[in-house]
């Protein structure tokens, strides 16, 4: 009992951390905006990417299909090195400047990676509708287009949803990266409220907060896409 | 069977067609009339399927001529979709789109590529899934069907885009033996209402029975074609006898 009053104390680690909590919980706020728009813009890019990878002609299936190879098999980190320095902080449009702050830096670097995925995503799913029903939709008059967006996309979508699932994860725990170039994300905070409180004894508590929260946040996200998995694989009868 | 009239509607011309070095059809012709049944027989590989699919410009052909309804398939500003919309065509593995319902599955194509008359397809659609004996199954999906009712919606599919000629690619195959009547009674309702209908099919009983005319191949080249009393109780090429020995 004792034990737990002193975790509580007023000179305990919790006591020195709870008055930054509104802090660190800004700090994940711009984490998730940033794996929100990564993935967003990602899944667009993407998306078009697999479409090429589709394609009948050759000369729009090779650079399709190098593109996505290079972007999936970059290290993520590299790829935010990359864009943070490479990607100029603001730009002129028109008479107007517009300015890159460093947490859409981020967002642009994650997009890079997600585009790969999303790219193979894609063209999974569509490869995994059986040819007849593309013949199907031919013999019945479909054009291409209609047939992709009304016949085997709509198909491919629950084979895509769980890997796409996992992959904005994989995206949200991965924005901790952004904390190395100066994103005031929440291990940037973290570590910010640590050299400020100067007390090696909140190092773990700390980190453990940071822990917990990409935990909330992402645990239910991947438990979800594991039963859409396992009820959808029952449902996809032909 | 049927009336038979005079313009031929669906006409081949010594059509050939390879896929790489291999030569599946080695100069087929052939002609079907306006509300003719046609069947064409044969053994596997001998190209049957094949014709049919190069007649809608699924697979397009090498040499030759295909017209349907006077539009020439073989032709390099031919608007397939056009020809598409003429000429119905049921699968063997039915094909029908699983994330759809029978209804849905029907309608989709007059309302998406005809841009029909919602109302209309729709009264249109419940009037063919009668005809095929499946008005319960309306909201069904295609996954809670036997074989026989999914082949049956696919024929009404094809049917509600009011297409001029049928096309049936060995329907039965995949089928139980005990729902491959449904689906030939099926058929031999439409032929009766003078639909023109190509069938691809190892059922000669039947074949028999509903042709005008049957026509048999062999690796890629029309061996013989007859009416069906005159192919089956007399056939002529020593090809044609063998395969019968084998199959009847």
């Amino acid at each position: 009992m004792t034990a737990l009053l002193d975790m509580f104390g007023p000179h305990s680690a919790w006591a020195v951390l709870i008055p930054w909590f509104p802090l660190i919980l800004k700090g994940f706020w711009l984490n998730i905006l940033i794996s929100v728009l990564a993935m967003a813009i990602g899944i667009v890019t993407g998306a078009a990417l697999g479409a090429l990878q589709m394609s009948k002609v050759r000369l729009i299936v090779l650079p399709a299909r190098v593109l996505t190879l290079f972007l999936r098999n970059s290290p993520w980190l590299v790829i935010v090195f990359y864009v943070m320095y490479l990607m100029p902080f603001e730009i002129r449009v028109g008479s107007q400047w517009i300015s890159f702050p460093d947490w859409v830096k981020a967002v642009v670097a994650f997009s890079l990676p997600v585009t790969g995925y999303i790219s193979e995503i894609v063209r999974g799913g569509m490869r995994a509708v059986p040819t007849t029903q593309w013949e199907a939709a031919e013999a019945l008059a479909f054009g291409p287009a209609r047939t992709v967006f009304s016949i085997i996309l709509p198909q491919a979508f629950k084979q895509m949803l769980p890997p796409t699932m996992n992959l904005y994860c994989s995206v949200a725990m991965a924005t901790s990266l952004a904390n190395i170039v100066g994103v005031q994300e929440v291990i940037t905070i973290t570590q910010t409220i640590l050299t400020t409180e100067t007390r090696p004894g909140l190092i773990l508590p700390a980190y453990g907060i940071t822990l917990a929260l990409f935990f909330v946040y992402v645990f239910p996200i991947s438990l979800l896409s594991r039963q859409l998995e396992r009820v959808w694989s029952k449902g996809l009868q032909r | 069977m049927s009336q038979v009239a005079a313009a031929p509607q669906v006409v081949l011309t010594d059509v050939h067609k390879s896929y790489g070095h291999l030569e599946v059809l080695k100069g087929i012709s052939m002609a079907v009339k306006r509300s003719e049944i046609v069947s064409i027989i044969g053994p596997s590989g001998s190209g049957k399927s094949t014709i049919l699919r190069c007649i809608n410009a699924l697979a397009p052909i090498n040499a030759g001529s295909i017209t349907v309804g006077g539009m020439e398939v073989n032709d390099p500003k031919l608007d397939a979709r056009a020809l598409r919309r003429r000429v119905g065509m049921v699968f063997q593995s039915y094909n029908l789109f699983p994330h759809r319902t029978v209804l849905q599955n029907i309608m989709m194509a007059p309302l998406q590529v005809l841009k029909q008359d919602k109302a209309e397809v729709e009264a249109r659609a419940h009037s063919l899934l009668g005809k095929v004996r499946l008005s319960e199954k309306v909201n069904a999906y295609p996954g809670e069907l036997s074989g026989g009712q999914q082949q049956r919606v696919a024929i009404a599919r094809s049917l509600c885009m009011n297409p001029d000629v049928m096309m049936f690619d060995e329907v039965t195959a995949a089928l139980d033996p005990e729902t491959v009547k449904e689906v030939l009674v099926t058929i031999r309702d439409v032929a009766e209402e003078g639909m023109t209908c190509i069938l691809v099919t190892h059922e000669m009983r039947f074949a028999r029975e509903i042709s005008d005319t049957v026509y048999f191949t062999d690796k890629g080249r029309i061996i013989e074609s007859n009416s069906p009393k005159d192919f089956f109780e007399n056939p002529q090429d020593e090809r044609t006898r063998a395969f019968l020995d084998k199959v009847l």
